[in-house]
């Protein structure tokens, strides 16, 4: 006889609220999903580009379609409604164009990789898309690609190989075996070239000199160091920062490097072959003068666990003079520290040098990705147009109305209208052109004939000398007449190291590389915290032997083949 | 009780009031030139920007310490040489020669002394704050001089006018610098803005220095011939 | 009669509080941090100045966080799959570790059972092949591709059958002579003594679902079907130092913006420090040995 208390039935609330969890899935998909809007949705009412003279030779008529695949990231926002799949960018290649843009699906910048190789590898593979260098190799490949030099020659517009050719390796690392095999979306790449940053006001109050030699920078990081320059009397100032990447666009210590004439992680040319810079004899007294700095506690006795992040609250701090960064730098982070001390200023230097060779500093290129276009997509030209409409309307516009509509409204500074779409190439030499006419327009205290950009800038400085708005230091550091730019000028010149190796990774590097620059990014900071200098020797040596050997012959064949 | 009958600023004369225009037009002319000089200079790359803020420090806080005793001297001596509500306005007006000699210091005092929380665009609230003290008291001289009883009217009118002027080269540059700085950056039309305001900025002591002359004027016009007839 | 309790001299009484309130505080004190740095200001978290207390006292990370509406649809999504995922995990859990914590000869095939389950945690297919099972079932992009591949967790099915184990057999005899099948061995005698494991895994399965990133974010197709922790890894990442260019600054100060990360962090702790201290009982129970007599 089966007792049955009726006292606590357990089964009672557990299907109960298995119940009410299935009923609640059942709604959650529907709830989940968004419908993606279809490019196809009807147009904003009005013409947004009338009056705009766009530039648009060939329309596709009747449309055609195109899948893509594309990121975001926290920062990009939209208006009225737009998003990814229905914007200003999507529209206009409808509409404008005749391309049917869809996305297949949208993804964090830092899950782009993985999540393409996935959907590559099971079969899903969008008509165009953007691939980094390796990809680029490995797809062109296993023949995922289509070949677009015949199509380039015979539609791209003056205005594009204008762009493409500022940068003279632009095209070549998008060339495999004499063809061309996807479009390199260009940026600056003299722009990553390092400068040294000096707390200006900590040299004015201590009364030292602009730093014109090496030795003049070691002296610098020691007085920073001893000297309390922040004046609160308490010993918490360092002389240099440095993170624990080692490189980097703020705090990288190659700028430093550069100063001894070492070039670490670039290739240069050294009696017709390439040789790697982290293994040259000149890396040695670089580490030797960091090591010392390090000793003296001129650097961050932590560095080795810092990374930017906390680097950054340093330099906000206050408690770090000089720093090797790039020309942006007082964008961020060094505008946090006029932010906790009214009266920081910081002043770009170039390279010095330790010796009376000029220094170098050292840039690669900045090509990072390529847009291609599938094996087999039946109008692979449609990517060539895109490009076209890019170079042709918008990147070298002087209209403002064609910036506000397609590259950002002034008054959202928020909404970057340019990042919905992936089809985005920079002029290689933009920044130093800007810079160029904003230091003219200031000579001649007249800013009429400035693009709205320039212009601003040009206003942002007179607002510093003329009205003493101190926060408006950023610009005048950068794009003032004795700011960071200028020196990028000199670096494009005869001031620069380029790395010369821009091609796709070689196999031996794919693979081994990675290793190789975990080691050295460790040797080096082992070596500037004590360690003897014998261990820079045993790296170098073991760099050889763990595969450096078989990179440099790569190299070096492809140099043959590139020069 | 009997209105009081209209009468000269000031007595014996009006020198006190005269040197005190003098001095602040000469002390608005010299900061401009000065300022003018070494910004061209700078924005032409002659001078690096750190040397062009030492200099202007160094010689704003010199210039400064000379115009504020000189000012505070001189409004001293006007309010001596005046009566009534004349004296009470130009011993309110003494308040605003404490300006000058702050204006080179007025971050170190507000961020490091009283220890505000620093902050975006900390140097436009000491901006404010330097013109705030020179601006304020200078208006309620003014409207003192503009409404008080027994002063000659041409020089009501002038007050009246100064009063309006002081406020507009006060606040005009400060507005420009917020819409550009925290509200509206990149606006063309805030663009040109900025340089109006930078011919403002100049303007600050200048024209009420040039108030005080013709007040100084008007008022001896009226002594020499008496009530209008 | 009073049971005696046993009192602890003083001393040791002290050395024991101090010794637990000085690790009481070392866990506490990164929480105490985040929520300082999630009131500061933007300026004083970046040079560093909060320590568990907020410094310049304001509300906007909070505020910016939660006009944000990536956050809250994310924060939706991620309670329905711990309201959803929760129950399913648990009920395929029970079902598959009752038949095998069965002894060997009731239940014949209960070895090959076991080591297919087995097999699974120690070998795995890897990434693509995972990628490719779960789009050819369809579930890409769907809200149950955060919930059915994991949903047997075997490492819980272990668990538990190894907690069924340990309940003495006499019990279930008991409750068979008095003509209980499986299922109602299964659910009123084994669940209700096994409260405590039950209790810790569904826990597990709980915070497993809420904490999970790595599968939103492969798997959705859109960032608006991420849940939570996908949404907070993509403002919480840091960005290669190498690769920076002006283009990245405003992502820049984002990621610098340690108020607003804070804050989104704390905003995702909170349910799960509510949930806790109502499933502590269930730990503390113990398991009714004194039911076996004789």
């Amino acid at each position: 006889m089966k007792q049955n208390t009726g006292k606590r039935c357990p089964s009672r609330p557990a299907i109960l609220f298995l119940l009410a969890a299935l009923i609640l899935a059942s709604c959650a998909p529907k709830a989940a999903e968004p419908t993606p809007q279809p490019s196809g949705a009807a147009a904003p009412a009005g013409d947004v580009y009338a009056g705009l003279n766009l530039i648009v030779p060939n329309k596709y008529d009747p449309p055609i379609d195109m899948t893509s695949v594309t990121t975001v990231n926290a920062t990009v926002k939209f208006l009225n409604g737009d998003d990814i799949h229905n914007n200003i960018w999507t529209r206009t290649y409808r509409d404008v164009l005749g391309i049917n843009l869809k996305y297949q699906w949208v993804v964090d910048g830092s899950m782009y990789e993985q999540k393409l190789g996935l959907s590559v590898n099971s079969g899903e593979i969008p008509d165009m898309f953007v691939v980094g260098p390796s990809q680029l190799l490995a797809y062109q490949e296993a023949g995922l690609l289509a070949d677009l030099t015949s199509i380039y020659a015979a539609e791209a517009s003056k205005n594009t190989r204008f762009i493409l050719d500022q940068d003279p390796v632009a095209l070549k690392s998008a060339t495999i075996n004499g063809k061309l095999w996807g479009i390199p979306l260009t940026d600056g790449s003299v722009t990553s070239a390092s400068v040294l940053w000096v707390r200006q006001d900590w040299l004015d109050k201590l009364n030292i000199p602009a730093p014109k030699t090496m030795a003049d920078v070691l002296e610098i990081s020691r007085r920073f160091t001893e000297d309390d320059p922040d004046g609160n009397g308490v010993d918490d100032t360092i002389g240099l920062a440095a993170t624990k990447g080692i490189w980097g666009a703020i705090a990288g210590l190659q700028g430093f490097f550069n100063g001894y004439h070492a070039y670490p992680g670039i290739w240069f040319d050294q009696g017709g072959k390439l040789v790697y810079g982290s293994v040259q004899p000149e890396m040695r007294s670089a580490l030797l003068a960091l090591q010392d700095m390090y000793a003296k506690g001129q650097l961050d006795r932590e560095f080795g666990v810092k990374d930017i992040n906390q680097v950054t609250e340093t330099i906000a701090k206050g408690k770090c003079g000089m720093e090797f960064g790039v020309w942006w730098n007082p964008y961020h982070p060094l505008n946090l520290s006029q932010q906790n001390d009214p009266e920081a200023y910081w002043a770009a230097y170039p390279i010095p040098s330790i010796d009376d060779t000029p220094a170098r500093s050292q840039y690669s290129s900045a090509i990072g990705s390529f847009l291609v276009v599938r094996a087999g997509y039946e109008h692979p030209e449609a990517l060539i147009r895109m490009v076209n409409f890019w170079t042709d309307n918008i990147v070298l516009t002087q209209d403002d109305n064609i910036r506000r509509i397609f590259l950002g409204d002034i008054n959202a500074p928020d909404v970057v209208l340019y990042k919905y779409t992936p089809v985005v190439l920079w002029a290689p030499n933009g920044t130093i052109e800007t810079g160029r006419k904003v230091r003219e327009a200031l000579a001649k205290h007249d800013p009429s004939g400035l693009d709205l950009d320039a212009q601003w800038r040009y206003r942002i400085i007179q607002a510093y000398f003329e009205q003493g708005v101190k926060e408006a230091w950023v610009e005048v550091a950068t794009n003032g007449p004795n700011g960071s730019v200028p020196i990028l000028e000199g670096v494009l010149g005869d001031r620069g190291m380029f790395n010369r190796f821009y091609g796709t990774p070689t196999p031996a590097m794919a693979a081994k590389m990675p290793t190789l620059e975990t080691m050295e990014a460790e040797m080096i900071t082992k070596v500037i915290m004590g360690e003897p200098i014998e261990k820079f020797d045993q790296f170098v040596e073991e760099w050889y032997r763990l595969g450096g050997t078989e990179i440099v012959d790569e190299v070096n064949l492809w140099y043959s083949k590139n020069k | 009780m009997a209105k009081k009958s209209v009468q000269a600023l000031m007595r014996p004369s009006h020198l006190p009031l005269i040197l005190l225009g003098a001095a602040m037009t000469v002390y608005g002319l010299t900061m401009a030139l000065v300022g003018s000089w070494f910004s061209n200079q700078a924005m032409r790359g002659l001078i690096t920007a750190g040397a062009y803020r030492a200099r202007m420090a160094a010689f704003d806080a010199a210039a400064g310490i000379v115009a504020g005793l000189l000012f505070c001297a001189l409004f001293i001596w006007c309010a001596v040489s005046a009566r009534g509500g004349v004296r009470v306005a130009f011993a309110i007006g003494a308040v605003a020669s404490l300006a000058p000699v702050l204006s080179a210091r007025a971050e170190e005092l507000l961020f490091s002394r009283l220890g505000l929380p620093t902050m975006n665009a900390g140097s436009v609230l000491a901006g404010a704050v330097t013109t705030l003290l020179f601006a304020l008291p200078m208006v309620i001289l003014f409207i003192l001089l503009a409404s008080g009883p027994g002063i000659p009217a041409g020089c009501r009118w002038l007050s009246l006018l100064s009063i309006f002027i002081v406020l507009a080269t006060a606040f005009f540059p400060i507005y420009v610098t917020v819409l550009a700085f925290l509200i509206k950056p990149g606006d063309p039309a805030v663009g040109r803005m900025i340089e109006v305001s930078s011919q403002v900025i100049k303007l600050r002591y200048i024209l009420p220095g040039l108030s005080f002359l013709l007040l100084a004027g008007i008022s001896a016009r009226f002594a020499r011939r008496g009530p209008a007839a | 009669m009073n049971p005696r309790i046993y009192k602890l001299p003083f001393f040791e009484n002290l050395l024991n509080l101090t010794v637990l309130a000085l690790l009481a505080a070392l866990c506490l004190f990164p929480i105490l941090h985040i929520l300082a740095l999630s009131f500061s200001s933007a300026a004083a978290a970046a040079s560093g100045r909060v320590a568990v207390w907020p410094v310049e006292f304001t509300l906007q990370s909070y505020q910016f966080v939660l006009d944000n509406p990536a956050f809250g649809k994310s924060f939706i999504i991620s309670l329905l799959r711990v309201l959803v995922g929760t129950p399913v995990n648990m009920i395929l859990t029970i079902l598959v570790a009752y038949p095998l914590s069965r002894p060997r000869d009731k239940f014949r095939a209960r070895d090959f059972f076991a080591w297919f389950f087995i097999i699974t945690v120690l070998f795995s297919g890897g990434l693509i092949p995972w990628y490719m099972v779960i789009r050819q079932t369809g579930l890409i992009d769907k809200f149950w591709a955060l919930i059915l591949p994991g949903a047997v967790p075997v490492f819980n099915v272990i668990l538990l059958a190894n907690s069924f184990r340990t309940i003495p057999k006499e019990l279930e005899e008991a409750a068979a002579m008095d003509g209980a099948g499986h299922w109602t061995v299964l659910f009123k005698v084994l669940l209700p003594l096994s409260l405590p494991v039950l209790a810790t895994v569904t826990l597990f399965v709980a915070v497993a679902h809420w904490n999970s990133w790595f599968d939103g974010l492969i798997l959705m197709n859109s960032p608006d079907k991420y849940p939570l922790q996908s949404y907070l890894q993509t403002v919480v990442v840091n960005p290669d130092p190498r690769m920076l260019t002006e283009r990245d600054l405003d992502l820049l100060k984002i990621i610098s913006n340690r108020t607003t990360r804070a804050a989104q962090i704390f905003i995702a702790m909170i349910p799960i420090l509510m949930v806790y201290p109502f499933l502590q009982r269930y730990f503390t129970s113990g398991i009714k040995l004194g039911s076996v007599k004789g």
